[in-house]
């Protein structure tokens, strides 16, 4: 055990093994105290109350197996952010909560792949149940991002902006 | 008494370790630690990554003006990462009060908001806009999650969240949607890890979904071993139905340990009295102790002190110890900053000086 080289940085020895078991799948890193160090793990103990994405999507591709897309077409299409399916099949995050309108479909394919399901059964916030923001707040909102996205010279969002704006004025 | 400033707060948790550390809830003697952490995100507005300074800044000024309407997070005290120096940072993040993540300040606008008593931690701007956190002593998910619930209640009446009737909770990264909950367990499981049986159990554990970490360090003869059970699925459970899981994993895996710790004292005591003495005894004299010696030292004596061979040291006193014997409470508590060598002698010297105090906390 004691001449095992890290595996992050393949010089040092390694002092920290870390073991991981997720649906059945059995995983193990060896790390030096430095590297260890630099992915955010701490020697305390308690200190590993780690954070899904942390460690892994440090060491490992993302691994939530969005590879294989059973042949779906990729949608260059991007949301508003300017987040692209592209660019979260990189990272593993998305870039505003509209993305989830914007790729829909492959969400709820990749919610179904994490969680076995995409369907919400835990607690409701209160704004949300009592019916949120107002038609009157949402069109004063709207109408604020549009002047900003306009000066900004963000003329893809506010052609966006300014189309829902216009639907919700007209409901 | 509230701090008035940084400083202030960081005199006072250096004195004394938060409420959570003090050893003493249910299975306290496997248990170490039960978190709960609730991702949440503002409706409407960019995730923290690819938010900009502006958007940033105003997340941070509608969580700091949310709080104030909240009545457990009085006094509370807000961190924010640009304004706190790398040691001051790496401080909060050995308390567990800040993720790594957080403190790497990789989004504009990254803060903390912690109560005085140090058990609520809110992350503002880390992977979600925010991030609340509470943790108890002991396996104790259940209160955790009535006062999780009751802030996340009452952050909701003031704030719109990022939500979707179908989806629930819309987080930056899918893995968290839905309920946006993380129930997980430190556990202590020296045991059945000396019996090489801990692997088995905790395949089983997998197949339940639930996710088992281990992290250990290598050297000692009685590998002292800590392992975090929490909850993979966050979406298309409800809330009480994900802790449940957790809980009842977590309380099998005591039974296990308890029974394996039996058959040890069983058959092997001496060995074991033996390691865990000689841990004591290194741990009160030595002159030079570095950090990795003492962590896994003082899992080693952990163990004496959970199966009761230890009578002088308590939980309380050695949760402490671990909290201290980081890198950046030995700055902090002598108030410079230092090089490993000087550490490591200030950090011998504050063992010997605890424990020869005894078992008294604080």
């Amino acid at each position: 055990m004691s001449d095992m080289l890290c595996d992050a940085c393949q010089k040092n020895p390694a002092q920290i093994h870390y073991s991981e078991m997720i649906n059945g799948k059995f995983s193990e890193f060896h790390l030096c105290e430095s590297c260890a160090k630099d992915k955010g793990m701490t020697l305390v103990p308690f200190a590993s109350h780690f954070s899904a994405g942390d460690l892994l999507s440090s060491l490992v591709e993302i691994p939530f197996g969005l590879q294989a897309s059973e042949g779906q077409s990729e949608p260059s299409e991007a949301c508003p952010c300017g987040m692209t399916l592209k660019a979260f099949k990189q990272t593993g995050f998305l870039g505003c909560p509209e993305c989830y309108k914007t790729f829909k479909k492959p969400l709820e394919a990749v919610l179904r792949q994490i969680h076995g399901s995409a369907e919400h059964v835990g607690v409701t916030p209160a704004k949300v149940a009592k019916g949120g923001l107002t038609k009157a707040e949402r069109i004063k909102r709207l109408k604020k991002d549009l002047t900003k996205a306009i000066e900004l010279e963000h003329f893809e969002e506010a052609a966006a902006l300014r189309d829902k704006l216009k639907g919700l004025e007209t409901e | 008494m509230t701090p008035s400033s940084p400083d202030a707060a960081f005199d006072k948790w250096l004195k004394k370790p938060g409420k959570w550390l003090e050893g003493t809830g249910p299975y306290a003697e496997i248990a170490v630690s039960s978190r709960i952490r609730l991702a949440r995100n503002l409706h409407q507005r960019t995730f923290p990554m690819k938010a900009n300074q502006e958007a940033g800044q105003e997340v941070l000024r509608l969580m700091k003006e949310a709080a104030l309407k909240v009545p457990s997070l009085k006094g509370a005290l807000t961190f924010e990462m640009n304004q706190l120096n790398a040691l001051d940072r790496r401080f909060l993040i050995e308390r567990h009060l800040i993720s790594h993540d957080l403190s790497e300040q990789k989004r504009f606008g990254s803060a903390v908001i912690i109560d005085p008593a140090e058990h609520i931690s809110l992350m503002v701007n880390e992977e979600d806009h925010f991030r609340l956190q509470i943790i108890f002593s002991g396996l104790d998910l259940g209160r955790a999650w009535k006062e999780a619930a009751a802030l996340d209640h009452a952050f909701s009446e003031v704030l719109m969240f990022a939500f979707s009737p179908n989806w629930g909770h819309l987080t930056s990264c899918p893995t968290n949607a839905g309920t946006g909950l993380r129930a997980s367990v430190m556990l202590h499981l020296p045991a059945l890890v000396f019996q090489r049986k801990a692997e088995k159990m905790l395949q089983r554990a997998s197949q339940l979904g639930l996710v088992v970490r281990g992290l250990y360090g290598e050297g000692s003869e009685v590998k002292s071993v800590f392992f975090q059970i929490s909850n993979q699925v966050s979406l298309g459970k409800s809330e009480e139905e994900i802790i449940e899981n957790v809980v009842k994993l977590t309380r099998q895996l005591s039974e296990y340990e308890h029974q394996a710790r039996e058959w040890l004292m069983t058959h092997q005591r001496m060995k074991i009295e033996d390691s865990v003495w000689r841990a004591y005894g290194t741990l009160s004299h030595a002159r030079t102790l570095t950090s990795s010696e003492a962590t896994d030292l003082l899992s080693t004596a952990r163990l004496g002190v959970e199966l009761g061979l230890i009578p002088k040291l308590s939980m309380g006193v050695l949760n402490e110890l671990l909290v201290m014997a980081q890198p950046a409470h030995i700055q902090k508590r002598l108030g410079k900053e230092m090089d490993e060598a000087v550490r490591d002698q200030a950090r011998a010297e504050y063992f010997r000086d605890r424990l020869k105090r005894g078992s008294a906390t604080g």
